[in-house]
């Protein structure tokens, strides 16, 4: 009993002192895995409003609404990188892509004949779900 | 080894709750960060969407402006002078105003148009994003290199030879006639090539001297400086101004009435009734520009005083003031036969076109802010000449020498043809023209192997040449005061300015 009064560190204190560590430990490692995880969702989401803007500047800069329009095979994604826009793209597994363009106006006498709807979808996956961004914009294609 | 001892009871405890402590600040610290990083980029994608509404907003209100002013209506009209345009995209909703500037319809009529947009995106009645520009109706033909609008089958557009040097943007309303010294294929392209801006034709295709056509094997690297992409076809055809009455108000001040000589009126520039048998632009000791007209034995001296502000004119009929520098426009109801001289401010000496009036060029015109030879650095000193005809004078006025270039800092238009006469005939010459060249047919300027003008930057070839042009872009943006423009339903954008609310 002396010795134990004596001693320097009590059984009370290190259960306590271990218990409180352990505690911390844990939700120390939560939360890092939850900031790692909102780091990755930020990636993907950057790197797909990338992909997005890239696309629909590609569209307009190279006139592809107007004509027979451009559009991605109805129902399905494809690359990110598919033709044409693997000049500018390169392949990334992780993304995939619809582009769907409309004539505003099919109509000569409307004045907006010439203005092309242009809608840029940008998907990828995490862990948890899928995600996917839209850009839309308008191209002047006379 | 260190024992613990009695006075260390608490240590372990104290210690874990320090670093506890500690740990969960940093947990905190990342748990809070994180979903503030997410809502940041989350905004900052609001941000790209609306930036993409907005100019969606600029392009539907720009399309709608075009269809009006092709269909002759008036985009803004006295009982609605600045409408509003209204429209959604994707969930979202915008807004534009169209308020023209003072120069613009319903306002008094000037060459340009120019409108201010202001465009709004807004999400859930709420703007994100907005956008103002300032649009031209009608592009000015100052921002050509060279714009020509009909074929003269006796004349290729273009030598193309290894020391061809075009730059700034050139267009022709037909087929393009380059004539091509293929030795410019040999080994790899060149770092300087023959074109440096943007080649445009409004027909499908350009026509090619024997073994020049750049689409075989895919050369176009050695001609332009773009590659194939500066090679342009199918783009719309730009009519020559077919009307110099909005010259002469400018010049007048208004609708010109019957007088004679040489009218100086506070609202416009100078107007010259008849020939000009001479007319001479100068800057005087005071660093003032002096315009001398000479008119058979009548000598008309305007002064442009910069300290006062205001005008001195001293003509047959004495010496007076008026109040203002003007306008800037020259215009006389017959032709310049003699044109010389350094200028000095914004000036556009134009002729009566439509009744086939002409200028001739007898000396080299300079600008006082650049010095003779080199390429303009400001716009301090903008010259258009407009004209039927613009010539440079013959050999017996104006001596040809091939080693002292005739020097022109101007943009030129003519309703015809800018040439030299005699071209082909006579000593060698040569020329440098800082600006850009306009007309209808291209230039005959040109050398024949057995004498007339030589240009500067002209080799290989002989019989066509390339002249020595400097493209002055500053010219694009701010063209010479009320010089033609390419029809008002073409709009352009000139500035852009964006913003998140």
């Amino acid at each position: 009993m002396r010795r134990f009064r004596t001693a320097g560190l009590s059984l009370l204190e290190c259960l306590v002192a271990g218990t409180v560590v352990i505690l911390v430990m844990l939700s120390l490692l939560g939360s890092v895995s939850f900031a790692l995880e909102g780091v990755r969702q930020l990636d993907g989401q950057d790197k797909a409003t990338w992909y997005a803007q890239r696309l629909l500047e590609g569209i307009r800069e190279r006139r592809l609404a107007s004509g027979m329009g451009f559009n991605d095979p109805t129902g399905t994604r494809v690359p990110i990188d598919a033709a044409p826009f693997n000049t500018f793209i390169s392949p990334d597994a992780d993304y995939t892509r619809r582009i769907v363009t409309t004539q505003l106006a099919p109509s000569t006498a409307d004045y907006r004949h010439d203005l092309y709807r242009i809608e840029v979808t940008v998907y990828w996956k995490t862990k948890r779900r899928e995600n996917s961004f839209k850009l839309v914009g308008l191209s002047h294609e006379p | 080894m260190r024992t613990f001892e009695k006075r260390d009871r608490g240590v372990a405890l104290l210690t874990a709750l320090f670093f506890g402590v500690l740990c969960f600040a940093l947990a905190v610290g990342l748990l809070t960060q994180v979903p503030r990083d997410l809502a940041g980029a989350s905004k900052q994608n609001l941000d790209l969407r609306g930036s993409y509404v907005a100019d969606a907003a600029i392009k539907d209100t720009m399309a709608w402006m075009s269809f009006q002013l092709t269909n002759g209506v008036e985009p803004c009209t006295l009982s609605d002078p600045s409408p509003l345009r209204t429209g959604g995209l994707d969930g979202w909703t915008w807004r534009c105003l169209i308020e023209p500037d003072s120069g613009t319809p319903p306002n008094p009529v000037s060459n340009l148009r120019i409108y201010k947009l202001t465009a709004v995106a807004s999400l859930d009645g709420i703007d994100r994003y907005q956008i103002v520009s300032d649009v031209q109706g009608g592009q000015s033909f100052a921002r050509f290199s060279m714009f020509i609008d009909e074929d003269d089958p006796s004349l290729w557009d273009f030598g193309v030879g290894p020391y061809t040097r075009v730059t700034g943007p050139v267009h022709k309303n037909r087929a393009i006639r380059f004539l091509v010294d293929t030795s410019i294929y040999s080994g790899s392209p060149p770092s300087t090539t023959p074109f440096d801006g943007t080649v445009s034709t409004s027909q499908s295709s350009n026509i090619w001297s024997s073994g020049g056509d750049p689409a075989v094997g895919n050369r176009y690297d050695y001609i332009f400086s773009g590659g194939a992409s500066d090679l342009r076809t199918g783009i719309p055809p730009r009519p020559l101004p077919g009307d110099s009455s909005i010259l002469a108000r400018a010049a007048f001040g208004g609708l010109p009435t019957v007088t004679t000589g040489v009218v100086v009126n506070p609202a416009g520039g100078v107007f010259i009734n008849g020939d000009v048998d001479d007319m001479e632009m100068r800057v005087n000791g005071s660093g003032d520009f002096e315009l001398i007209i000479r008119q058979g034995p009548d000598t008309t001296t305007i002064v442009e005083e910069t300290a006062t502000g205001q005008r001195i004119v001293n003509g047959p009929s004495g010496t007076y003031s008026v109040a203002g520098r003007g306008t800037g426009v020259i215009f006389a109801t017959g032709s310049i036969n003699s044109l010389h001289g350094q200028n000095k401010g914004d000036h556009t000496i134009a002729v009566d076109f439509d009744s086939s009036k002409n200028i001739e060029i007898s000396g080299n015109i300079t600008r006082s802010d650049t010095a003779i030879g080199a390429k303009p650095a400001v716009t301090d000193d903008r010259l258009g000449l407009v004209a039927e005809h613009v010539y440079v004078a013959d050999e017996s006025v104006l001596p040809r020498n091939v080693g002292t270039p005739l020097y022109l800092y101007a943009t030129i238009l003519a309703t015809q043809r800018f040439e030299v006469k005699n071209a082909h005939s006579g000593s060698p010459g040569s020329m440098a023209l800082f600006g850009g060249v306009s007309g209808k047919y291209t230039w005959r300027v040109n050398t024949s192997s057995s004498g007339g003008v030589v240009i500067h930057g002209y080799g290989g070839l002989t019989g066509r040449g390339t002249p020595d042009l400097h493209y002055d872009e500053l010219l694009a943006t701010d063209p010479p005061p009320e010089y033609p423009t390419t029809g008002e339903t073409e709009l352009f954008v000139r500035s852009w300015r964006e913003k998140v609310l």
